[in-house]
């Protein structure tokens, strides 16, 4: 028995004193919200990091200053850099919590994406933070901003991202899981939320920036960016945005305005929406049929056709699906013109309905999509019209 | 061990790992610490005068033996008794009448006979017995009976006075219930035995006496359901408490301890409890009892792990509503177990698992505590267990206040000061209440000690380390037995039948058998039924 | 204190059975080199699976009570036994610290990355070897009370994924896209070698079971409602995942589990995925090391609840020796030894022992049909 006692004191011993390695204590640790690539002067990438001060994100604590700390560092290997910033903080950078990774316009352009196999191997770096790109500037101004909610840059894009999505489709809610698979994908390409930043760069570096009720300086979400073959190769408007949703079968709610009258319009909200793609092989070129079934509500009209009648709602049906059909066919037409890249996954789809086909012409996909025939078909209904019947303006028409 | 030829070489090196692992360790107890027992001497060889002085050398100078000598009829007697164990009012009734008043005046006790007579005439109703050794003597006189010798009579009748004061029957004190019977055992074996005997009035119902500790002489009852217990247990426990050579015993902690499987555990292998009403239903589902004179606690063995999650109120009350507490029990106990630990090793070692917001509150809370997070940990439960013990040694007025309210306002003070952080508070306050859910004290010093080596764990190996010692927990746990029950049954063989009791209590109609672990004789309680239902209208008529 | 003989009831193994299955592979992945297909290969990898189980259940069930060392002594002379005895002990001892290499990675990649692997590996050790100095029922009785945790978790992992919308069907489609023949090659022999082949280890404990009619159905149940859980796991994983990261990734389940979002408030949960594949090494690693002292014991007749501590602490360094680096252990358990240890030692050797054993018999048969007739 004393034996065992002696072999139990040397494990204890073990335990005790060894140390525990992986001990981080929450007072050495900074967490980081958000993470900037640009294209660096000296060395290949220029690594900027949003780090919050915990303190003042805390209504508690709060004393006026700062909340987040931006800092950049320029290096060949992201990896590197980001063990490096204890260079400028003083604890170490936690980046389990990284909200957001904004990636510049130049980097992308040259198709310097290789980084990302750094954000998907390390441990530390989850899933669950939007990817956008920078437009128009360098990728560190959009984490140099203060900001209304949170008063951090990542903080509020990146609930702004999901909430655009949600509410009319703006985002397209892209996980490095997601654009790694994309990337290597032949029969998609991938595309990311553009954005830009709004007004004064300087003024927006400070704290006095959030003070006023118009902020000098605010990042906006502009565009969307499409890649082919890795590299950043144009902006779609944000209209085109929500038609690559919607075709995508990623649309959640929106909001359409058609013409019921020249000059006047009526605005619908989509509730529910499916979408259905087929996409065949058919003289010796792509089929493509993208069939769409949509719910909604009437949200507003400026026309005076009585909106209760079988008739009125009939023809605002019809209407929403011929715009909205054109408009979307016009979106696609204009990626295949003008990029010749399959953003829609039109080829994906193709690999599971007529695989054969595609395995023969995968290689070349791009080139493909761009000669395919293309058929768009809405078909919206329209369920009800808000808690108001006959529009005011009928009455006054009268 | 079998010397084969491949095993000749690695004998010694066995022996060696024998004697390491000291699985079948028993030590010899060196024999002075035994005592000697007394000489037995009959009374038949002794003169009268020789007698009394064996008996008053035998109890030494003390004050309290009284020897008188009395007159019945013409024959002299002695009558030896300690009269702070007797009830001194009655046994002076007892002289005046039945002895020297009502009997005859001629008459002569001059044999055994005679002494036998006389007794059956006066005292063959209150209960007497001859004895004839002087250890008998001198262990009636120590029990608290009167013991009167004739001159020239072969032996010696003893008789029962004693005085039993003691607590009268009032609330337990531990564990309470809202609803249910509120009387509680007390110091006085027989009273106890009395108010089991009151709610099970049945033939069936055997105690067993046994006089342990050398010294003490302690009365110790065991009690069970001749119908329905084990015999095989029965047994063991019969002669488990022969072969106790103890020389002392108070409560029935010392005898839990000697009883219950060598195992070095902190857990309780047997369960105790106040309340007559549980001992009653633990007799009923085949359970034994050990009652200990002087302690108001009785032993309940065979004990497994679900039973000191249940509480006797459970059946008094709605089964849903018992479900639901037992529910909680078994959640209570977890978290009191884990989670100071989980708080350590999700700060410390995995911040990422913490969703954002939270985390940079706690960061925020955090920021100007001087200690890591386990030191904290260890202060603030380390203070409140130095309080709780506090509030159990202080005199009831103030201890019930001091607890846990001390403990938050402390914890408080603490924070505001800076030594520790608010969500600590939080975290030390749920973890002590969470531990006062168990009815069982035991139990609960189990979960208590535990934490402290889940914290420690923690601190070196994170949530992973908790894992580790959870498994061990376990694994230990299933190694136990309590007189060969495993003290994980039922589910741990996993025993179908017995699962309407363990983790949700099914209604009364529908358990109809006994635990089968314990294989009782009789295993069913009841018939199956259902509840009762409102009578079927008969066919043909309107409702 | 009487040793008593140990008995495990029908539900520990059942419940040992699963958990053994499921061991490493549920996070691991298996058959994910067919792609989308990855989840007909478990299936296919069920059938056979049950072939091997009904296999090892007739070997054991020609000589009730034997284990596989006693079986080969009934076969051989001792001395032979002797020598087969130290190739399966150490083939078991082998098994054992390479799956427990396989966590140790899982805890030094995802989990702990700064705390030595020796000392992760060796705390594990140190509760595997208190478990089977306890004695194998107390194993079984672990396996039993965890669980229905972890076919809890497993169960909730399932749900919250569905729930957040991270399963995309369309991942796994289209279906037997590149013909049959990538998934055949994934299943032989690579998954009835791993996990189905394993069940060897079974063979030493079998011996404990009492009514063999009845284990054979519920050893038989429980390798299906295995290969239906390890299954469903690889279709989650190649849904969520999608093709490419999940045959990129080392640990996919434990990915995946990192997708989960539901409200804010329930993410992070790897914790989940380390608990379940904590428990089925645990278990796995128990079963080879117990099949490993058995061998010991077989050998030097000593019980071997003696060696249980040294021997676990012996595992755990052998752990660390048998590979320099994570791509070193893969190879050499994918490619190296399935030609070399596991098709030999869990599918030839076997056969040939029925067959002898099958042979002894009928010989014994017949001497006795002969010594009736005179």
């Amino acid at each position: 028995m004393k034996k065992i006692g002696v072999f139990l004191c040397i494990l204890n011993c073990l335990f005790l004193l060894t140390g525990c390695w992986d001990r981080k204590e929450l007072a050495e640790i900074k967490v980081v919200a958000g993470m900037a690539i640009d294209k660096g002067e000296d060395a290949k990438y220029k690594v900027t990091v949003e780090a919050l001060n915990a303190m003042e994100l805390n209504t508690q604590y709060a004393s006026g200053n700062a909340a987040t700390i931006v800092e950049g560092i320029e290096g060949n290997s992201i990896s590197e850099i980001t063990h490096l910033f204890n260079e400028y903080f003083a604890q170490f950078l936690i980046y389990s919590h990284m909200k957001l990774l904004v990636i510049s316009e130049e980097v992308a352009s040259a198709g310097m994406l290789d980084f990302i196999d750094f954000l998907e191997r390390n441990r530390e770096i989850r899933d669950d933070f939007n990817i956008i790109i920078a437009k128009d500037g360098k990728a560190e101004d959009i984490l140099k901003v203060s900001a209304h909610y949170r008063k951090a840059s990542s903080l509020k894009i990146s609930p702004q991202l999901d909430h655009l999505l949600e509410d009319w489709g703006g985002d397209p809610g892209m996980s490095i899981i997601n654009f790694i698979s994309e990337l290597t994908l032949e029969g998609k390409e991938p595309v990311l939320a553009a954005v830009r930043l709004k007004g004064d760069r300087e003024k927006g570096k400070s704290m006095e920036n959030i003070m006023q009720v118009t902020p000098d300086a605010i990042v906006v979400v502009d565009s969307l960016a499409i890649f082919k073959d890795r590299k950043l190769v144009g902006f779609l408007s944000m209209e085109d945005s929500r038609n690559y949703l919607w075709i995508r079968n990623d649309l959640k709610t929106t909001s359409l305005s058609v013409e019921c009258k020249k000059g006047d319009y009526s605005s619908v909200r989509v509730t529910e929406s499916k979408t259905e793609v087929t996409s065949k092989w058919k003289n010796n070129k792509p089929d493509i049929h993208v069939k769409i079934k949509a719910e909604g509500y009437i949200e507003g009209t400026q026309c005076y056709k009585s909106v209760d009648k079988l008739g009125t709602i009939e023809k605002y049906e019809k209407l929403v699906n011929d715009t909205f059909s054109q408009k979307i066919k016009d979106t696609i037409s204009h990626v295949q013109k003008q990029y010749q890249a399959d953003i829609f996954g039109f080829g994906e789809v193709m690999r599971r309905q007529d695989y054969h086909s595609f395995m023969k012409v995968k290689d070349n996909w791009g080139e493909e999509f761009s000669n395919a025939d293309v058929k768009v078909d809405v078909d919206f209904v329209l369920r009800r019209s808000g808690i108001r019947s006959k529009s005011f303006l009928t009455e006054t028409e009268k | 061990m079998e010397k084969t030829k491949e095993g000749r070489k690695g004998v010694k090196g066995m022996n060696y790992f024998k004697k390491l692992m000291s699985i079948n360790g028993k030590k010899e107890i060196p024999s002075d610490v035994v005592p000697t027992k007394a000489k037995e001497i009959g009374i038949d060889h002794l003169t009268f005068e020789a007698l009394k002085e064996i008996i008053n050398e035998t109890f030494g100078n003390t004050t309290d033996l009284q020897s008188d000598v009395i007159r019945v009829g013409n024959s002299e007697g002695c009558i030896y008794y300690l009269e702070t164990v007797v009830n001194t009012e009655m046994l002076k009734e007892m002289l005046g009448n039945t002895l020297e008043n009502s009997a005859d005046k001629d008459i002569v006790i001059a044999t055994v006979d005679d002494l036998q007579e006389l007794s059956k005439k006066s005292f063959g109703v209150s209960g007497y017995k001859l004895l004839k050794t002087v250890n008998h003597i001198v262990s009636s006189i120590l029990e608290g009976r009167i013991v009167i010798v004739f001159r020239g009579v072969g032996q010696a009748l003893s008789l029962n006075y004693i005085n039993s004061e003691g607590r009268a029957v009032a609330e337990p004190t531990t564990q309470t219930v809202v609803r249910g019977p509120k009387d509680s055992f007390v110091e006085d074996a027989s009273t106890n035995i009395n108010l089991i005997r009151k709610r099970i009035k049945n033939h069936h119902l055997r105690f067993e006496k046994f006089m342990i500790g050398n010294e003490t002489r302690t009365n110790v009852y065991m009690g069970y359901m001749y119908s329905i217990a084990n015999e095989k247990i029965v047994a063991e426990v019969r002669s488990r408490l022969n072969e106790i050579d103890i020389s002392a015993v108070f409560e029935s902690a010392n005898i839990e301890e000697l009883i219950t499987d060598k195992s070095i555990t902190v857990f309780p292998l047997a369960m105790n409890t106040e309340r007559p009403d549980a001992v009653a239903t633990y007799l009923m589902d085949s359970k034994i009892v050990i009652i200990i004179d002087g302690s108001p606690f009785v032993l309940i063995v065979p004990a497994v792990l679900t039973d000191f999650f249940t509480s006797p109120e459970d059946n008094y009350q709605n089964y849903f509503m018992s479900s639901f507490v037992r529910l909680i029990r078994y959640i209570s106990f977890m978290i009191g177990l884990i989670m100071p630990s989980a708080y350590v090793g999700v700060l410390t070692f995995h911040p990422e698992l913490l969703p954002t917001t939270l985390l940079l509150s706690v960061i925020a809370q955090r920021e100007d505590v001087p200690f890591p997070a386990v030191v904290e940990v260890f202060i603030m439960e380390i203070t409140f267990e130095i309080l709780r013990e506090a509030g159990v040694r202080m005199p009831r007025a103030v201890g019930q206040t001091v607890s846990i309210v001390g403990a938050l306002v402390i914890g408080q003070a603490a924070a505001e000061a800076g030594i520790i952080s608010n969500i600590m508070v939080i975290i030390v306050a749920i973890t002590a209440i969470a531990n006062f859910v168990f009815p069982n004290y035991n139990f609960a010093n189990a979960s208590r000690l535990i934490r402290f080596v889940l914290i420690i764990v923690a601190s070196i190996l994170g949530l992973y380390g908790v894992l580790l010692i959870l498994v061990f927990m376990v694994a230990h746990l299933s190694s136990l037995r309590s007189f060969g029950v495993p003290y994980l049954a039922p589910v741990a063989p996993f025993i179908v039948e017995d699962q309407k009791d363990v983790f949700v209590r099914l209604p009364i109609w529908s358990i109809s058998k006994r635990p089968s672990y314990l294989s009782p004789n009789i295993k069913n309680k009841q018939k199956p039924q259902g509840s009762p239902s409102p009578p079927k209208p008969e066919s043909g008529k309107k409702q | 204190m009487i040793m008593l003989t140990e008995k495990l009831s029908l539900t520990q193994i059942f419940t040992m059975i699963i958990n053994f299955l499921l061991g490493s592979s549920i996070v691991v992945g298996v058959g994910i080199e067919a792609k989308r297909d990855a989840w007909l290969v478990v299936l296919i990898g069920m059938f056979i699976g049950l072939i091997i189980m009904s296999f090892y259940l007739y070997l054991m069930s020609l000589l009730p009570g034997k284990n596989i060392y006693e079986i080969i002594e009934y076969c051989f002379s001792r001395k032979v036994a002797v020598l087969f005895a130290l190739v399966y002990l150490s083939y078991f001892i082998y098994i054992s610290s390479r799956v427990i290499r396989d966590f140790g990675e899982l805890i030094t990649s995802a989990i702990l990355p700064a705390t030595p692997i020796e000392f992760t590996i060796l705390m594990l050790m140190l509760v595997i070897g208190y478990i089977l100095y306890l004695g194998i029922e107390v194993l079984g009785r672990t396996a039993e009370i965890f669980s229905p945790y972890m076919f809890l978790f497993i169960l909730l992992l399932f749900i919250f994924l569905y729930a957040g919308e991270k399963i995309n069907l369309t991942n796994v489609q289209p279906i037997l896209s590149s013909g049959i023949k990538p998934i055949l090659k994934s299943a032989i022999p690579s998954i009835i070698a791993f996990p189905y082949g394993e069940l060897i280890a079974f063979t030493v404990i079998f011996a404990h079971i009492g009514d063999f009619k009845i284990t054979r159905r519920v050893c038989l149940i429980s390798v299906f409602v295995a290969s239906l859980i390890l299954l469903s796991s690889v279709f989650l994983i190649i849904a969520t995942l999608g093709e490419n990261t999940a045959a990129r990734a080392n640990f996919p389940l434990l990915i995946a589990a990192r997708l989960v979002s539901i409200g804010e408030f329930l993410e992070r949960i790897d914790v989940l995925v380390v608990f379940i594949m904590m428990l089925g090494i645990l278990i796995k690693s128990s079963v080879f090391l117990y099949g490993g002292l058995k061998g010991i014991e077989y050998i030097f007749k000593i019980p071997y609840r003696y060696f249980a501590m040294p021997v676990s602490c012996i595992v755990a360094m052998f752990s660390i020796f048998i590979s320099l680096d994570f791509s070193d252990h893969l190879i050499e358990g994918l490619n190296i030894d399935l030609f070399i240890l596991h098709v030999p030692l869990e599918f030839i050797v076997p056969i040939f022992i029925t067959f002898i054993v099958l042979v002894k018999k009928w010989k014994k048969q017949r001497k006795e049909e002969k010594g009736l007739k005179v």
